[in-house]
């Protein structure tokens, strides 16, 4: 009875005052914030370069670089206050497609849509946040 | 106070059949395989990911954990997957229980310590922790228990919790014009499919549908009503969460597992009946 009690207010507490990271007892904010109807959406976005010259873009996704695109952006103040972390996702993809050549540098981008009343404008825009170069 | 929570007591302890427990044994230590290896297979590869990009949750930076190097993610998922194949045969009930319930955990924290946190999850390792506490049951159990009452009302607590709590998350990170904004377009933007496309046509429809969602949330605890109320809303709650899936690719697996919970499991057991009891309501 103790123990339901305390997992109940831990989690009740955890709504109100805690953040993600008092797992599992953190709120249950899965698309609790608010976008403004005229705001704006952003998105991660990766572009590598290979040893052969060409530079393409690389899907965000643990099947390339071993984390989901929301883990990548996630972590992106670490990747802008250090971008040799950028590295690691390099890395990453040459484990899981060792016959591609090697990755030589990887740029960061941040996808921006625009929406009007609710509804996306324009074409989207592009702003390079981190860089890494071997 | 004492007779509200003596009322609690009695209606949370009231016994329930210790056939549902082995049931949902199976399912949830059955399920732990399909998360692991195929739905949520992403966590396996953080092995792949350098410990330099390893994040900690508050719960592995307070307790010793290792860091998730290839060996470290590949142990826990032998751990894990032996010790739920066991427990889903109903073989070792506690002892096999409780591994699941601590590797899982660690599965977690490997899961969660890179920059997101999924919030599908909470029900099924109230599920997890609150199983191995009722010891042995059968499939074909015809007793009851207060322990299986308990553990199994745990869970459909913990289920109601993360659909009421969650309403209030949104009123506290989103403020009380959440359902007036446009977290559902935000949402279509970044994981919409061509079901979306056609939905960006209609933003009356996705902000009603927000409200709608808040107004589900709220109600949820309705689920703890016995009878049709219950049926009737978990209806609901599994077309909700079908739809979200059709619309936004996301599912809450774990969480739409433990509506299991809420099923009377143990009428599988009697396999033929099943037909003629169906009209019965379950307590």
């Amino acid at each position: 009875m103790l123990a339901t009690a305390a997992v109940v207010a831990l989690v009740v507490v955890g709504t109100f005052w805690g953040q993600d990271d008092h797992f599992p007892f953190g709120p249950h904010r899965m698309f609790s914030t608010r976008n403004e109807l005229n705001g704006r959406v952003n998105s991660a976005q990766l572009s590598f370069t290979f040893a052969d010259g060409s530079v393409r873009p690389v899907v965000i996704d643990s099947h390339t670089v071993g984390l989901r695109r929301a883990e990548v952006e996630g972590l992106e103040d670490h990747f802008v206050a250090r971008p040799q972390l950028l590295r690691h996702l390099a890395d990453t993809y040459g484990v899981f497609n060792p016959s591609e050549p090697e990755v030589v540098a990887v740029k960061l981008v941040e996808r921006i849509t625009d929406l009007e009343r609710g509804v996306p404008v324009g074409r989207p825009t592009s702003r390079v946040v981190a860089t890494w170069t071997r | 106070m004492d007779t509200l929570t003596g009322a609690v007591r009695r209606r949370w302890f009231d016994p329930l059949p210790l056939a549902r427990i082995a049931w949902l044994r199976t399912f949830f230590y059955s399920f732990v395989f399909v998360d692991v290896l195929l739905t949520t297979s992403w966590v396996a590869r953080h092995g792949a990911v350098s410990t330099e990009l390893y994040d900690p949750l508050f719960i592995g930076r307070v307790l010793p954990l290792p860091q998730p190097t290839r060996a470290v993610v590949v142990l826990t998922a032998l751990v894990l997957l032996s010790a739920a194949g066991i427990a889903a045969a109903g073989r070792l009930p506690r002892l096999a229980g409780s591994v699941v319930a601590v590797a899982y955990s660690l599965w977690m924290v490997i899961a969660f310590s890179y920059g997101k946190v999924d919030h599908d999850r909470f029900a099924f390792l109230v599920a997890l922790c609150v199983l191995p506490t009722v010891g042995r049951a059968h499939w074909r159990d015809r007793g009851a228990s207060e322990a299986a009452g308990w553990a199994i009302r745990s869970i459909q607590v913990a289920v109601v919790l993360a659909y009421f709590l969650a309403a209030f998350a949104k009123l506290r990170f989103g403020g009380l014009n959440w359902a007036t904004g446009a977290t559902l377009a935000r949402a279509l933007v970044r994981k919409g499919n061509w079901i979306s496309q056609q939905l960006f046509e209609m933003p009356g429809l996705l902000r009603a549908t927000q409200f709608g969602i808040i107004a589900f949330e709220l109600a949820s605890p309705l689920l703890l009503v016995r009878g049709r109320v219950r049926y009737a809303f978990l209806t609901l709650a599994v077309l909700f969460h079908a739809v979200t899936f059709l619309t936004i690719s996301i599912i809450f697996l774990p969480h739409v597992v433990c509506l299991l919970a809420f099923l009377p499991l143990e009428r599988l057991g009697r396999a033929p009946a099943l037909g003629q009891r169906r009209a019965a309501v379950a307590r």
